[in-house]
C-alpha cells in the first residue's frame, strides 16, 4: 500500500472510502442534530439499562427496586410535625379538594427534558394553611413510601402557588410508576425534587438534605442555576 | 517460527492511543454515572463527576491532537492514510468468513489495517467528534434553542451505549481472543512478531514496513512543541468560552480561565452569557504555535534501502493458522 509513485507495474486498484465514510457518518450526524420536534427521540429506541424504562418522555428512575404499590383503601397523607394541627387525608378526600392543573416545563437532573408536562393536583399552600405551621415551622419535609427517599423545601418554596401534590399527569391519573397516587411537583426545579409516593409532609425547622442531596445535589435545585450549571 | 520483529506502532502512536484511551475510560464511568442514578449512587458528588467529565472531554479531544502534533507526525499520516485507503480485498475481509469459505475463498491478505480495524477508526474519529459538539451543546444548553439541546441529548447518550458495545469490543479482541490479543504487543512495546504479522497483514509485511528516525534533541523539542500546543489550545477554548460567555462558576471553565490569565489578557471574568471577543488570547495562541513551528522538525519517513516490493500473493506464507 507504500508502493511509490512512479513504479510502471500495475497498482491495486485503491478508492478513498475512509473519508467519504467518515463524511457521511458527519452528515447523517448534523442532519439528526437538526431535526426537529420529537421524530429524534421516538426513532431512536430508548435503552433501558439497570431498569430504567421510559414512560411519555419520562425515564423511571427509583431508588429501590419495583415500585412501592398503594393500597387505595388504606393510604392515608398525613400532614404532621410542626403545626397546631396535624391531620390526614384519604384518597377520596385528596381528588374532593378543589384542583389546580398546571402544564409545565420539566428536565431531569441528567439533561432529558419533558417540555410539556400537564400535572393536576392540589396546592401544597392549602394544606399547610390548614395544618397551621408553627411560627418555628421553616421547612417542609416530604416522605415516600417506598421507605428511603425523601425531599424538603423551605417554606417560601413550600408556599409557591404553582407547588402541587400531583394526581393525575396529562388528564391520566399517575402511574405507579410515575408515583401514584402523590406526586409532589415544585416547577422550575429539577426532577428529583419531584418525590414520588409521597405520604407524609412534616413541617419541621430547618430544610434537610433529602436523599440526592446527601450524594452531593444541590437543595435549592432550580434548573439552570444550580448542580454547577 | 522465528521470533523475527516487526516495529508496528511508533512511540508517538502508542502515545496517542493511550491518551486517547484514558480519557475515554474517565469519560466513560463518568458519564455513565451522570446519566443512571443507579451508577450514581455508588459514586456520589455530582459536581466532581461533572468536572471529571467535562476535563475528560477536552483531553480526549485535544489530547490525542497534541500529542500527534508534537511528536512523529509521519507516523500519524500514515496511518491516517492508510485508514482512508480501501481495495478489493478490504471488502472481501469484510464479507462473514463462513461465507467466503462457501465460495472456497481463504481470507483475503490485509494492509497495515485490516478493514475492521479501519472501520473502527472511522467510527472512533467520528464519534469523538460527534461527542464533543452534542456534549457543548449540553453543557452550554441555555444557549442553544431547547429542540437542539434534546437532540444533541438523545444523540450523545444513544452514542454512549453504542461507543460502550465498540469499546468492550475492543477490550476483548485486544486481550481475550487469543488470535487477535498479540496486537496488544504492538499497542504497548511497538513491535510484534514477523510470523504474526505475516499472518494477519500480510501485505503490509510484504510492502517492507517504513522506518521513522527521531531527529536531535528530540526530548528538549517534543516538551517545548507539547506545552506551546497545550496552551495554544487552552487560549483558543479561551477564546471560544468567552464568545459563548461561558459559565464562570463552573470549575472547569475557572480552571480555564485562571491558566490562561497572561499579562494584557483580559482580568475581567465575563458575566454568564456575556459575549466577548477576547483578542489577546488569539494574539498568544498565534505566538505559541510559531513557538511550535520554530521548535518543529518533522520527522522524515526513512524508507528502507531496496525497492519497495509490491505484494505478491504467491510470496506469501499464509501459514495454516497456528493453534488458532
Amino acid at each position: 500500500m507504500d508502493a511509490s509513485q512512479d513504479r510502471p507495474t500495475p497498482q491495486p486498484h485503491t478508492f478513498r472510502l475512509g473519508r467519504a465514510a467518515f463524511l457521511a457518518l458527519v452528515g447523517g450526524t448534523g442532519a439528526a442534530l437538526l431535526t426537529r420536534g420529537s421524530s429524534l427521540a421516538v426513532s431512536v429506541p430508548k435503552i433501558s439499562l439497570l431498569g430504567n424504562e421510559a414512560v411519555n418522555g419520562f425515564t423511571i428512575y427509583t431508588v429501590t427496586y419495583g415500585y412501592p404499590a398503594f393500597n387505595a383503601h388504606k393510604y392515608r397523607l398525613t400532614v404532621d410535625g410542626m403545626v397546631r394541627n396535624p391531620f390526614m387525608m384519604t384518597v377520596d378526600d385528596i381528588i374532593r379538594h378543589p384542583s389546580v392543573t398546571e402544564r409545565r416545563f420539566y428536565q431531569c437532573v441528567t439533561g432529558w427534558t419533558v417540555p410539556n408536562a400537564t400535572w393536576t393536583g392540589i396546592r401544597l399552600s392549602d394544606l399547610l394553611d390548614r395544618a397551621g405551621p408553627h411560627p418555628n415551622a421553616h421547612a417542609v419535609k416530604f416522605y415516600s413510601f417506598d421507605g428511603v427517599y425523601t425531599e424538603s423545601l423551605t417554606m417560601p418554596q413550600a408556599r409557591h402557588p404553582d407547588v402541587l401534590l400531583a394526581y393525575k399527569l396529562d388528564h391520566k391519573p399517575l402511574a405507579q410508576s410515575q408515583g401514584a397516587p402523590l406526586r409532589l411537583v415544585v416547577p422550575g426545579m429539577y426532577g428529583y425534587k419531584f418525590i414520588k409516593w409521597v405520604n407524609r409532609v412534616e413541617l419541621i425547622s430547618q430544610p434537610i438534605d433529602g436523599y440526592w442531596e446527601q450524594n452531593g445535589y444541590d437543595r435549592d435545585a432550580y434548573i439552570g442555576r444550580s448542580n454547577g450549571y | 517460527m522465528d521470533e523475527a520483529r516487526v516495529e508496528r506502532f511508533t512511540r508517538t502512536e502508542r502515545a496517542v492511543h493511550w491518551v486517547q484511551a484514558a480519557s475515554f475510560l474517565a469519560l466513560l464511568i463518568t458519564g455513565f454515572a451522570l446519566m443512571s442514578p443507579q451508577i450514581e449512587g455508588l459514586f456520589g458528588h455530582r459536581e466532581l463527576l461533572r468536572e471529571i467529565h467535562l476535563s475528560g472531554a477536552f483531553f480526549l479531544f485535544f489530547g490525542p491532537a497534541i500529542v500527534a502534533l508534537a511528536g512523529n507526525r509521519a507516523s500519524v499520516a500514515r496511518d491516517v492514510k492508510a485508514v482512508d485507503t480501501w481495495d478489493a480485498d478490504d471488502l472481501r475481509w469484510l464479507i462473514p468468513f463462513p461465507v467466503l469459505r462457501l465460495f472456497g475463498v481463504s481470507t483475503p491478505p490485509q494492509g497495515r489495517f485490516n478493514a475492521g480495524q479501519k472501520l473502527n477508526a472511522i467510527f472512533v474519529t467520528w464519534s469523538t467528534l460527534t461527542f464533543t459538539v452534542t456534549g457543548l451543546i449540553m453543557w452550554q444548553n441555555r444557549r442553544f434553542p431547547l429542540n437542539l439541546v434534546d437532540n444533541a441529548n438523545t444523540i450523545h447518550t444513544f452514542l454512549a451505549y453504542v461507543a460502550l458495545v465498540a469499546f468492550l469490543g475492543h477490550i476483548s479482541l485486544a486481550t481475550w481472543y487469543p488470535s487477535t490479543r498479540h496486537a496488544l504487543r504492538a499497542m504497548v512495546s511497538g513491535w510484534v512478531r514477523r510470523d504474526w504479522a505475516l499472518h494477519h497483514h500480510a501485505k503490509w509485511v510484504q510492502a517492507a514496513p517504513a522506518q521513522f528516525a527521531a531527529p536531535r534533541y528530540d526530548a528538549i523539542r517534543t516538551v517545548i512543541q507539547i506545552l506551546a500546543g497545550s496552551f495554544a489550545a487552552l487560549f483558543a477554548v479561551r477564546f471560544l468560552f468567552f464568545w459563548l460567555g461561558a459559565n464562570t462558576t463552573d470549575a472547569v471553565t475557572s480552571w480555564l480561565y485562571a491558566v490562561t490569565a497572561w499579562p494584557g489578557v483580559a482580568g475581567i471574568i465575563p458575566a454568564t452569557a456575556t459575549r466577548i471577543a477576547d483578542w489577546p488570547a488569539v494574539l498568544y495562541a498565534i505566538l505559541l504555535i510559531v513557538a511550535w513551528r520554530l521548535a518543529d522538525r518533522t520527522r522524515r519517513l526513512v524508507q528502507s534501502a531496496e525497492p519497495q516490493a509490491t505484494f505478491h500473493p504467491e510470496a506469501v506464507s499464509v501459514a495454516p493458522s497456528r493453534k488458532t
